[in-house]
């Protein structure tokens, strides 16, 4: 009998564990739509978005025989070619099931998922091929832009967060409203009301004033979560939300990031927790140079038959 | 206050002023992105500047601002998201190279003694009006370049990376800031010496980080210590017939225990 997930701290070590025998048990899907084969089943077809019809069908993240990794040095990954949301093929016959538009990072730690991810920020170049976040490949000029429409929210650093400038809670949420308030940096009204809300919404009201050296790791991380929300983001960008955080941080973590994803704001996640990996639609997986768009069910599925 | 009325002692008081108020604001750029490997390479690349200035009969501070300025871009260049690379190895392999190339340009070109001496630990005695004039221009532009974009610098100081992933331009503040930090050192390189730039810059930002303060006020108190520290150790060094740098370090190192003793019975 298959152990369940329990959604506990240690059910990321055994989802680690089993990610690295995956590569031969899961079925190869497709990457492209019009490389999607007829015996997919309905399970597998998603239902756009309400605003969203077939035609005007935009992905959110799409690359194209991408390779990314550092300069000077092999690829990570190559060959990357996969379109998020999958569109639909069948929309008639879709079964209605809820999208999130959340789409998982997943695999082995050094398999590329946080190269990806500062790839799609435009933190890194890719080293072939195209990428494009909201329709803008992340090389042209026009992606500083976009850039102000995303929330990235990076890993919780293991050594903590005690480095040399101290900045109160509030001044670091407030660095979230900076792509919109250009380079004076100067606040209105506006942005001063999308701080607090911010502040207020992550349960930092009674920190707000306290400097972020002074913090937890699960009070720093939460600080984060409100910068992004303070830009007010068309995508949030997650790289492992729950690392280095114990159990208790862990689920505060994954209540919030369940509450952000009712917003219906697309959020792009690597992780290894199994709570989150739940949200999403599709998920990225990573292995042995590849990567590969699937079915979140598909994936769990084979993991639970692991 | 008679011997101010002397021009030496007047533009020394005026330079020790305007560096006093600007360059700890640089110190603490330095300390906050861990640029402290990265300084002893600007600082030894300004050296063979102004002694490459001293032998072609250029003044040595145009040319140890122009190397400082060449070395900042070099760091930007080594440490930006293109080559993911980072600085400080390259620096460190600059800087012995930069002294050993200044030492053999010592011999070979019969530097003066003297002049050696001053490149070496400073002399603010001997800035011209034209060197206070930078001093005062350079310390102006921290200043007001810090009060107007302090909150996107905090941002890049803070994580680089995450600031610029909200839309800043994170990558051309942090080439300004290592310009100007460069500038600073070169300027500093006359003042109290490539040996003593740290006078300026880091000791009164280490007293006020200690105090542990936020940003604006640590700034502030920064600002405060250097304008203290250099003039104490101006007067200091009149009182007692004592080189004009060094006094500075004495009264600078007082100053950071000093504020070490108190932040620490402050905890208590």
């Amino acid at each position: 009998m298959k152990k369940p997930f329990s959604g506990k701290a240690g059910d990321s070590l055994v989802l680690r564990t089993i990610i690295k025998e995956l590569g031969q048990a899961l079925p190869r899907m497709t990457d492209r739509p019009e490389q999607q084969t007829a015996s997919q089943s309905n399970e597998q077809m998603h239902v756009q978005m309400p605003t969203q019809s077939a035609q005007d069908y935009q992905p959110i993240l799409s690359a194209k025989n991408l390779s990314i990794g550092y300069r000077y040095a092999l690829p990570i990954v190559s060959g990357m070619c996969f379109d998020f949301p999958t569109p639909l093929t069948d929309s008639a016959t879709a079964l209605h099931k809820k999208r999130n538009n959340i789409l998982g990072f997943v695999g082995p730690n050094g398999a590329g998922k946080t190269t990806f991810l500062k790839t799609c920020i435009g933190l890194l170049y890719p080293l072939s091929g195209e990428l494009r976040l909201l329709c803008t490949d992340t090389m042209s000029s026009t992606f500083r832009e976009t850039r102000k429409k995303l929330a990235y929210i990076p890993q919780n650093k293991p050594e903590g967060n005690s480095g040399q400038l101290r900045i109160s809670v509030r001044e670091a949420v407030s660095f979230g409203r900076l792509g919109k308030c250009g380079l004076t940096g100067r606040f209105g009204p506006e942005d001063r009301c999308a701080v607090e809300a911010a502040i207020a919404r992550c349960g930092l009201e009674s920190l707000a004033n306290i400097a972020v050296q002074d913090l937890s790791g699960g009070q720093f991380q939460r600080v984060s979560i409100a910068r992004a929300i303070a830009a007010e983001p068309a995508v949030y960008l997650f790289d492992e939300p729950g690392s280095y955080l114990d159990q208790e941080g862990q689920m505060a973590m994954q209540s919030l990031i369940r509450s952000l994803s009712e917003s219906n704001t697309p959020l792009i996640l690597v992780t290894h927790d199994r709570i989150l990996i739940e949200l999403c639609d599709e998920v990225l997986f990573f292995e042995k140079g590849m990567a590969r768009l699937l079915e979140t069910s598909t994936f769990l599925a084979s993991i639970d038959e692991i | 206050m008679e011997l101010l009325k002397i021009p030496a002692f007047g533009r020394a008081f005026v330079a020790l002023f305007a560096s006093g108020m600007a360059f700890p604001i640089l110190g603490i750029y330095i300390l906050s992105l861990d640029l402290i490997p990265v300084r002893f390479g600007v600082m030894h690349l300004s050296l063979l500047g102004a002694t490459i200035g001293l032998i072609v009969g250029i003044d040595p501070i145009f040319l140890a601002v122009l190397f400082s300025i060449g070395a900042g871009f070099a760091v930007s260049a080594l440490s930006s998201r293109k080559t993911g690379g980072d600085s400080g190895g390259a620096m460190a392999l600059l800087m012995t190279a930069s002294l050993g190339i200044v030492f053999i340009l010592f011999y070979k070109a019969n530097v003066h003694a003297i002049e050696a001496f001053n490149l070496f630990w400073g002399n603010v005695l001997a800035l011209d009006r034209t060197e206070v004039l930078l001093v005062i221009i350079v310390s102006a532009l921290i200043l007001t370049g810090t009060a107007r974009y302090l909150r996107p610098i905090s941002a890049v100081l803070f994580d680089k990376e995450t600031a610029f992933a909200f839309g800043l331009p994170s990558g051309i503040i942090h080439t300004a800031i290592l310009i100007i930090v460069c500038v600073g050192i070169g300027l500093g390189i006359r003042i109290t010496g490539a040996l003593m730039v740290d006078a300026v810059t880091l000791l009164p930002a280490l007293a006020a980080q200690s105090l542990k303060k936020n940003f604006r006020p640590t700034l502030l108190l920064a600002s405060v210590f250097g304008v203290c520290i250099n003039l104490l150790g101006f007067a200091l060094a009149i009182l007692l017939d004592l080189p004009t740098s060094p006094a500075i370090i004495v009264v600078g190192t007082v100053v950071v225990l000093g504020c070490k003793l108190l932040s620490h019975l402050g905890q208590q």
